[in-house]
């Protein structure tokens, strides 16, 4: 079950919050993220992408620090970060990062299912697509994949069966 | 302004397939060739990125300067009752969540540098079905060609020698006068399930034609099949024009080749000869006068350098007579659909578009259109050669489940292509931007999209083979499909200053001349009478510029071939 405080900001901040996330924001200096929204954030890559007897989890291959630099130098990455985080946390429970594993999936769940147009949707979407591109460009996630290295110079010299 | 004092025979504009093609030509039978390109030189080593761990979150590299500028115009609104050609994708859903068609990406994909699009392309070399060169007198759609396969055939020969094109012997309809320079190449695991599927469908694949070495040639090394022709080659097996035809050009001695030279004016004389054109170099204005001009930059860009230049004897644009300088344009009419196939090992390696089937190829081959199309292996051309593609396009969800998944089905993609005719029509061509210009004020070409109810039923009939393709492969669900009816993404783009033999309907006559100005020539795929069905379109741009260059350079072309 989402927790009611969500809910109540979808309904009433999403569209304002999305709008600013989607549209371009007057070049400034972006702001330093907090304690809070570094560990939310980090716990939420995690969900994305776990640990398991593979490979490591998204920070375990720094997709967190990656995402982070980038929006250093990306405002629209920035504020999507920042409204994501802080919906996330706006449990009247505890944040997200206190939550257990079983709710912190729940959460997420329901995010990766919820309204395309509203904001939970769309952190789910673009932040899932930025933290896959970053941790599968790192050769440590390859593990079990069949490959170890990039196409070139070797190619691959058939046979291919 | 600087003028230069160095005489030259000609001047080509672009140095793509067509531009080079021509200016090699031209030098090779002693002729002095300027070659302005406005887009930059590519470093291989430095731009090209296969090498690296993070490979696969780059595509060809956009380099400053290295895409033309335009606008597109608003464009077809969406049919609810066409849903079965929606894009769509098991991790996006579905694609266009719109009521109109959309661009995707850079919509007009193509590329200013040395080499043009050929550096971008997958390096399929397809002659034209015979019959798509003949729509209207044969089937009462689109535009006959001026020029028979019979005329281009020799000279398809020639670039297929120049280039080292690998093939098979026969290829049905498209005769030859001598086999291919080199053995088709091996076919990739996921071709191998098509064309066996294909065979219990009846339908015949093949080893596709394509312009990639199956053995070192010319200097050149064999490719190593590492599946990404189309991030940009650093190999140099891949048959672009940059290790080809201008290296040849460039070591006869008689070709000068500047790279970020766009060209802004053009100037005729009263008697319609052009007398010399401007390009900028490093910012400054030159002109450079000559007694030949070949226009190659491109389908939208060689009619918009015709159309800015507008005179008192040419009100409406230079070779604009008849005013087609921008009409018929014909845009990519694409189709893919792709699953996973449990057992099939290994699909991220091989040659893209490795295997092609040509049944559906000739113009009347579709029922209830005019008009056909080619289906061609293309899990690699379409990007499942790396982890990312998987985990971002097919595979849904998160966490351990979308990590196994990934694991499980890596190398199982499957995928079937389809490119369809596209026929001329009203709705489609390149005009000039009324309110938005580049930043010398010069009106920015804006690109207008249409597709008509033939389009969509070949798009249907595409669409549905495809997957029963899929289907009889093994596959149980598909994880991706994607296309033109609701996207605008157009890789192979023709017409805009279609060839012809009538001057009131037409913009160039056979031999690639200007029916207006004596000494303009153009030589990119803008005059294409016809998409053809489905072929790629480089080798024909080749073959038509060496013929252009031959009757520059000798008054005559090459006699034409005669089937054995």
């Amino acid at each position: 079950m989402l927790p009611m405080h969500r809910r109540l900001f979808l309904k009433t901040a999403g569209a304002f919050l999305l709008w600013r996330s989607l549209n371009p924001i007057p070049a400034q200096a972006a702001s330093t993220p907090t304690p809070i929204e570094r560990k939310t954030f980090a716990a939420f890559l995690n969900v994305l992408i776990p640990a398991d007897e593979f490979t490591g989890s998204a920070t375990d291959l720094q997709v967190d620090k990656k995402l982070w630099e980038l929006s250093e130098s990306d405002r629209n990455l920035r504020r999507l970060i920042e409204v994501g985080c802080r919906w996330l946390n706006l449990t009247g429970g505890p944040p997200f990062t206190e939550l257990t594993s079983e709710q912190q999936l729940l959460v997420v769940e329901w995010m990766s299912e919820s309204d395309w147009n509203q904001v939970p949707r769309r952190f789910y979407d673009l932040i899932r697509e930025a933290a896959i591109q970053h941790y599968y460009s790192d050769p440590a996630s390859w593990n079990g994949l069949g490959i170890n290295r990039p196409p070139q110079p070797f190619g691959y010299p058939p046979p291919w069966a | 302004m600087g003028i230069i004092k160095k005489r030259f025979d000609a001047v080509v504009v672009g140095s793509g397939a067509g531009g080079s093609a021509a200016a090699w030509r031209l030098s090779s039978q002693g002729l002095r060739v300027l070659v302005l390109e406005a887009g930059p030189k590519f470093d291989p080593n430095r731009d090209y990125k296969l090498d690296q761990p993070d490979w696969e979150r780059h595509m060809f590299p956009d380099l400053p300067g290295s895409r033309g500028l335009f606008t597109i115009d608003t464009l077809d609104p969406l049919d609810p009752k066409e849903q079965e050609l929606r894009s769509w994708g098991r991790a996006s859903g579905i694609r266009v969540r719109g009521p109109r068609r959309e661009p995707n990406g850079p919509a007009y994909w193509h590329v200013q540098g040395i080499g043009g699009s050929t550096l971008h392309f997958a390096g399929e070399s397809h002659r034209m079905h015979p019959k798509a060169m003949q729509l209207q007198s044969k089937y009462g759609a689109g535009h006959d060609w001026p020029v028979t396969y019979a005329d281009l055939e020799p000279y398809y020969t020639t670039c297929e020698q120049l280039v080292g094109v690998a093939g098979p012997a026969n290829q049905g309809a498209r005769w030859r006068s001598k086999p291919y320079p080199l053995p088709p190449h091996p076919l990739s695991t996921p071709a191998q399930r098509l064309v066996a599927a294909g065979k219990e469908l009846g339908m015949n694949w093949q080893a596709n034609s394509r312009a990639a070495l199956s053995k070192p040639y010319d200097g050149r090394p064999a490719c190593n099949y590492c599946a990404n022709c189309t991030r940009g080659c650093p190999l140099g097996d891949k048959g672009s024009a940059d290790v080809t035809y201008i290296p040849k050009g460039l070591s006869s001695g008689q070709v000068t080749l500047k790279s970020k030279c766009p060209v802004v004016r053009i100037f005729p004389e009263s008697n319609g000869r052009i007398k010399a054109i401007n390009y900028l170099e490093n910012g400054q204005l030159q002109l450079v006068e000559t007694p030949i001009l070949i226009m190659a930059a491109g389908v939208v860009q060689t009619p918009r350098l015709l159309l800015t230049n507008k005179h008192l004897s040419h009100p409406d644009g230079l070779a604009n007579s008849s005013g087609q300088v921008g009409r018929n344009l014909m845009e990519t009419l694409f189709w893919s659909s792709t699953g996973f196939l449990p057992g099939l090992n290994n699909s991220h390696m091989g040659l893209p578009t490795d295997a092609i089937c040509w049944d559906f190829n000739a113009p009347d081959s579709i029922p209830d259109t005019v008009g056909g199309c080619r289906f061609i292996s293309a899990a690699q051309e379409i990007g499942f050669t790396g982890p990312i593609a998987y985990a971002a396009r097919a595979i849904g969800g998160f966490g351990h489940k979308l990590k196994q998944a990934v694991r499980d089905s890596f190398g199982s993609a499957i995928s079937v292509s389809a490119i369809g005719e596209f026929i001329p029509n009203d709705g489609t061509f390149v005009d000039l931007d009324p309110q938005e210009t580049d930043g010398f004020g010069i009106p920015l070409p804006r690109l207008h999209s249409h597709l008509e109810p033939g389009e969509i039923k070949r798009l249907r009939f595409m669409a549905r083979k495809s997957r029963r393709l899929l289907q009889e492969a093994g596959v149980e669900h598909l994880v991706e499909e994607y296309g033109a009816w609701d996207f605008f993404s157009t890789t192979h783009t023709f017409g805009t200053c279609r060839m012809g033999e009538d001057p009131t309907t037409s913009v160039i006559d056979a031999n690639c001349r200007s029916h207006d100005h004596p000494n303009l020539y153009i030589t990119d795929a803008s005059i294409f009478p016809s998409s053809g069905g489905g072929e790629s379109p480089s080798l024909t741009i080749q073959a038509l510029a060496t013929r252009a260059a031959d009757v520059i350079a000798g008054g005559k072309p090459l006699r034409p071939s005669v089937p054995s």
